[in-house]
């Protein structure tokens, strides 16, 4: 397992944002699904290993992120895109991706056509000399991504990876997502439940720092089948769930 | 192992310092900095290059400025533009995006810091360099003294990383102009604390210090002392600020609620490293800090001095061949080959003042440059340049008052004629005397008026200026008043004799006047 989550717990302060999560995660594509402060951002930053959990156990990749050589070889097979990408504006697409790659210690003699690939993978290869500050929020999304995927990670997480990409750049995204989950595991944070249905090979949905279903997306659609909220099956699944989860008091 | 899985092994280990050279070329690459260097470049010339150009050509005293100007013009650029770049991170929100990174992040802030400091001391090591070339172009005797780039250089990198530091540890767009303008009060502070103080103590720790005389460095070597406990005090605090960095957890890339879990604050070895940077540091400021208070100044050479980095054996005086001319009547001048430049100025000085006084008794044969140390204590002070001593009689001087940071045109002209006259017509310029008041103190010898009168008088028939007037302090009384106005009438009186009477007059009467035995009504 790439990831392996017992009973992990994060509070701040007297808030629990992610409260006794249990979860174990192969390679494939895992969509997190859940309303806004279901602790879903919280979740990707401890796998991320920028949040250490409060309490429980988490291994990343057979590793202990609590111990340092260990962590940073976690880090190194490590893809992560944060929900707020920052950046430095002066810096252009591939010098903004090649600092990344050399921080994640790619090998030295294998920088140059990594960036190069993971620039093309999200379609900037004829922007690669603009400068950040240049770009639409669209393209620094994609320059996140591929700051992301440019040492080949074995564990990709990524918060809200498609806001801001128009529909064509959505499904190139999306096959690109399909592409990484064949070998490694991508976790995926999202509100937008197409994006889940198109390329995740398994959803979980977190409601109040609970996960309160996991399943395959036809799964979850499933569960909206008598249900009316949604335009869509997934979405009235997503709802569906929600619901439930709340009449049983899962929040509480 | 086959040689390509060794290979492969090889090439799959990241080579660090290919790392930190692509990740300096783009910290270099990208530095704001270079918005700044106009502006500096402007304040250069018009600051320490401008100043050094009208210093005397003396290497010593024009590459002062590069402490004096040059340094603290460039502190507040330094320091500013250091916290900006070291609050970076925090003000771009990049903590988590770097903060998953294998790399540490005391790795990637000191390429940052290196970045800033290789255009902080680009910019300031061309000033330098300038200001070098232009000196080397200018003075006649010497070399270039290093002490003042390396202290610079030392205290610039101790001011960035300071600064870096205080940016990682206190993100935000304000904090930039805060320190810079904090840095800029203190090194102010520093320096007219220095001034005030004459420069001995522990303010002999700031770079930017008093202007050294124009002797330091010519007659001897300027001991290094001072120099190197500043290098030793801004080095331990570079470093203190180095391992402050690599310590805080603050800086340790996850931002400032997870900043003390372990999973963010760096490994073991890391934290062991950064607090051997810092403990090394610290120790090496605090000893730099301790040796300053025991700098005091050398009564031989006039160089502050460290006594326990003391080397006795530096102090010897350094050898040269003076340069020498002669003035009219043969009367040679010889001076330091440093102050070549001003031989001729000096020629022309003495050349009048011997055509009148040559021949009598008490007149010197030649006039010699000495090292201003050598000259009695407070001689300078009451205006005079040197001494008329020895057999045959040899007037001594220094360019001290003639030269005050530039050439004084009417010092030059006055003041050895001044001293001079008064020598071979009164006698020593003054004495030391102790008073119940005040101990010690220069009381200069006017003479009596018949004396004051003859002395006038030949300055006034060579065109020069009046002797300065003797101590008095408040109005004159009505009879010092009346005194003086009958000793400026005989002056005139004197001055309009024909040279060659005056000349006879005082080959007769110079021993009796010297006695005190010619009254105001004798002169002529």
């Amino acid at each position: 397992m790439n990831i392996e989550l017992t009973s992990v717990t994060r509070s701040f302060g007297r808030n629990k944002a992610v409260d006794g999560v249990s979860l174990d995660v192969g390679p494939g594509v895992l969509g997190i699904l859940g309303p806004n402060g279901a602790g879903k951002t919280s979740l990707l930053r401890m796998l991320a290993t920028v949040l250490p959990p409060s309490s429980g156990v988490l291994r990343l990749l057979d590793r202990d992120p609590k111990s340092t050589p260990q962590r940073r070889e976690i880090r190194r097979r490590l893809g992560y895109l944060p929900q707020n990408l920052g950046y430095y504006p002066a810096f252009t697409v591939v010098e903004f991706v090649e600092y990344f790659a050399l921080l994640k210690e790619v090998p030295s003699a294998r920088v140059h056509k990594a960036v190069a690939t993971a620039v093309e993978r999200v379609d900037l290869g004829s922007r690669s000399k603009a400068r950040l500050r240049t770009l639409s929020g669209g393209m620094l999304r994609r320059v996140g991504i591929a700051q992301a995927i440019v040492n080949n990670p074995d564990l990709l997480l990524l918060d809200e990876p498609t806001a801001g990409l128009d529909p064509e750049q959505r499904v190139g995204f999306r096959a690109l997502l399909r592409d990484f989950g064949q070998t490694a595991t991508v976790v995926v944070s999202t509100h937008l439940v197409e994006d889940v249905g198109a390329a995740c090979s398994e959803v979980t949905l977190m409601e109040s720092g609970h996960i309160v279903f996991r399943g395959t997306p036809a799964e979850l659609t499933e569960r909206g089948k008598d249900h009316g909220v949604g335009d869509a099956p997934l979405e009235r699944g997503y709802s569906a769930v929600l619901q439930a989860s709340r009449k049983d008091g899962v929040a509480a | 192992m086959t040689a390509t899985a060794a290979r492969d092994a090889r090439l799959a280990r990241p080579s660090v310092p290919l790392l930190v050279a692509r990740v300096l070329r783009m910290e270099i690459r990208h530095s704001a900095f270079v918005w700044v260097i106009p502006l500096m470049a402007l304040l250069f010339f018009y600051d320490p290059f401008r100043t050094a150009s009208g210093y005397a050509n003396l290497w010593t005293l024009r590459t002062s400025v590069v402490l004096n100007k040059f340094w603290p013009d460039c502190v507040p650029f330094a320091a500013g533009f250091a916290t900006w770049v070291g609050s970076r991170e925090g003000r771009r929100n990049v903590g988590d995006l770097l903060g998953t990174t294998a790399r540490a992040a005391w790795t990637r802030q000191l390429c940052s810091l290196a970045g800033t400091l290789a255009w902080v001391l680009g910019t300031f090591l061309a000033g330098v360099a300038a200001l070098y070339v232009a000196t080397a172009t200018a003075v006649t005797w010497g070399g270039p003294p290093i002490w003042p780039a390396v202290v610079g250089t030392v205290s610039l990198i101790a001011v960035c990383a300071f600064a870096f530091t205080l940016g990682a540890l206190f993100p935000g767009r304000f904090t930039a102009p805060i320190v810079a303008v904090g840095i800029l009060v203190l090194v102010l502070a520093v320096f007219s604390k220095a001034v005030s103080q004459g420069g001995v103590s522990v303010t002999s720790l700031s770079p930017d210090g008093l202007v050294p005389g124009n002797d330091a460095g010519i007659f001897y070597p300027v001991a290094p002392d001072v120099s190197i406990v500043q290098v030793m005090f801004f080095a331990g605090a570079a470093l203190g600020a180095v391992g402050l960095l690599g310590l805080s957890p603050r800086t340790g890339g996850v931002g400032w609620r997870g900043a003390l879990d372990p999973a963010s604050a760096g490994g073991t070895r890391l934290r062991i490293v950064a607090t051997a940077v810092f403990a090394a540091g610290v120790a090496l400021a605090v000893a730099g800090f301790g040796l300053a208070a025991t700098a005091r100044v050398s009564s031989v050479t006039g160089n502050l001095e460290v006594p326990a980095l003391h080397d006795s054996a530096s102090d010897k005086a350094i050898p040269y061949a003076p340069v020498c001319a002669e003035a009219s009547g043969g009367f040679q001048v010889c001076v330091h080959p440093a102050y070549k430049n001003y031989l001729s100025q000096a020629v022309s000085s003495f050349s009048p003042v011997m055509a009148e006084v040559s021949g009598l008794p008490g007149a010197p044969v030649r006039a010699v440059e000495v090292f201003a140390q050598t000259l009695p204590a407070d001689l300078l002070n009451a205006n005079a340049n040197g001494v008329v001593a020895g057999t045959p009689p040899v007037y001594k001087f220094t360019m001290a008052n003639a030269i005050t940071l530039e050439p004084n045109a009417a010092q030059f002209r006055d003041g050895f004629q001044q001293d001079i006259v008064h020598s071979v017509i009164v006698g020593p310029a003054g004495k030391m005397v102790t008073t119940q008041q005040s101990g010690p103190v220069y009381q200069p010898d006017t003479g009596t008026a018949a004396q004051q009168a003859v002395v006038n008088g030949l300055l006034k028939a060579i065109g020069s200026a009046s002797y300065p007037a003797g101590l008095s302090a408040g109005n004159p009384s009505a009879q010092l008043r009346q005194q003086q106005a009958e000793i400026a009438t005989a002056a005139t009186r004197f001055a309009a004799l024909p040279a060659t009477t005056r000349h006879a007059w005082l080959t007769a009467n110079l021993a009796g006047l010297k006695a005190g035995r010619i009254t105001l009504a004798d002169v002529p």
